[in-house]
C-alpha cells in the first residue's frame, strides 16, 4: 500500500465522495448508491478499489455488509508529504549554504 | 482529524530576512522540481516555480511546455517571519490543505519551521460545491499523481 494507491482511489471524484460519505458514517452499498447518484454495480467497484488502497473495509451485518473507512489507509500519503517537505527543505538549506560560500 | 500534521525544522546560516527572501523571491533557484513537479505528471518537465509576493498571490510552476500549475496561494506574508499558503493537491482553496513556514532569528541564524496541517480536505472536509468535485483532483501534486494517473484505468 503505497501513498499513490490512496492518491488513485482518491483521484476519482465519484470515489472521494464515497470515502467522504463512509467517513461521515458507515453504511451499506445500499444507501451508498443512492447517495452516491451512479448504479448499484459502479460503487461497488468504487468501493473495490478504496478497499485495495486500505481506505475502506466491509464488515457482514446479516445478510449484507456495511463499509467503514478506514482512515490510516491515508497514512502512507502522509509519509510521502513528510518526505517531500523534508527534500525540500534540505534543498532550500543547501541553496542558503552555496549561496554562503560564493560569498553572496 | 486523519492525517497528523507534518512539521519539520531547519537551521540556516542567515538573518531570518534573508531565509525568507531565499525561500521565496529565489524558491526557483532551488525547489527540487526533479521528482517534485506536477510537470513531470503529464511528461513534460518544470521549468521554474516563481512565488507571488502578496496575501492571495499563487505559487506557480512553469513546465517547458509553457504550461502553468498553480500549488497554492499565499494566505499570509510577513517578510522575515512568516509565510503562509494553501497546498491544493488538486483540492479547491476552501478544502486545500496549508502550509505555515516561520522564520526564527538565533543569534547569527535563522531556524525556519515549516507545518503542514488541516487535511480535512482528505476526508470530512469542508465540503465546496458539489460542482468543484469534477475539477478537483486536475492538479494533484507532482510526482504522486504522476504514479498514481500511470497506475489508474
Amino acid at each position: 500500500m503505497t501513498y499513490q494507491d490512496s492518491l488513485t482511489a482518491l483521484a476519482d471524484p465519484t470515489r472521494r465522495s464515497i470515502f467522504e460519505a463512509l467517513v461521515r458514517e458507515s453504511q451499506p452499498v445500499g444507501a451508498l448508491t443512492m447517495a452516491a447518484g451512479v448504479s448499484r454495480p459502479a460503487v461497488s467497484q468504487h468501493l473495490k478499489v478504496l478497499k485495495e488502497a486500505g481506505l475502506v473495509v466491509a464488515k457482514p451485518m446479516g445478510t449484507s455488509n456495511i463499509y467503514y473507512a478506514q482512515q490510516q489507509g491515508l497514512e502512507p500519503l502522509r509519509r510521502y508529504l513528510d518526505e517531500l517537505w523534508e527534500d525540500v527543505l534540505g534543498a532550500f538549506a543547501e541553496e542558503i549554504e552555496r549561496e554562503n560560500k560564493d560569498g553572496d | 482529524m486523519a492525517i497528523e500534521d507534518v512539521v519539520k525544522e531547519i537551521v540556516v546560516e542567515a538573518t531570518a530576512e534573508h531565509a525568507f527572501k531565499v525561500f521565496t523571491d529565489k524558491i526557483g533557484a532551488w525547489w527540487p522540481l526533479k521528482g517534485h513537479s506536477v510537470s513531470e505528471s503529464v511528461g513534460a518537465k518544470g521549468l521554474t516555480v516563481e512565488i507571488e509576493p502578496f496575501v492571495g498571490g499563487e505559487i506557480v510552476e512553469t513546465s517547458d511546455a509553457g504550461k502553468k500549475y498553480v500549488w497554492g496561494r499565499i494566505r499570509d506574508w510577513q517578510p522575515g517571519e512568516r509565510l503562509k499558503f494553501s497546498w491544493l493537491m488538486g483540492l479547491e482553496e476552501a478544502e486545500a490543505s496549508e502550509v505555515e513556514v516561520t522564520f526564527a532569528q538565533e543569534g547569527q541564524k535563522c531556524r525556519v519551521t515549516l507545518v503542514h496541517r488541516n487535511w480535512d480536505g482528505y476526508g470530512e472536509g469542508a465540503r465546496a460545491k458539489r460542482d468543484n468535485y469534477n475539477k478537483g483532483w486536475d492538479l494533484v501534486f507532482g510526482q504522486c499523481f504522476m504514479a498514481a494517473s500511470a497506475e489508474a484505468e
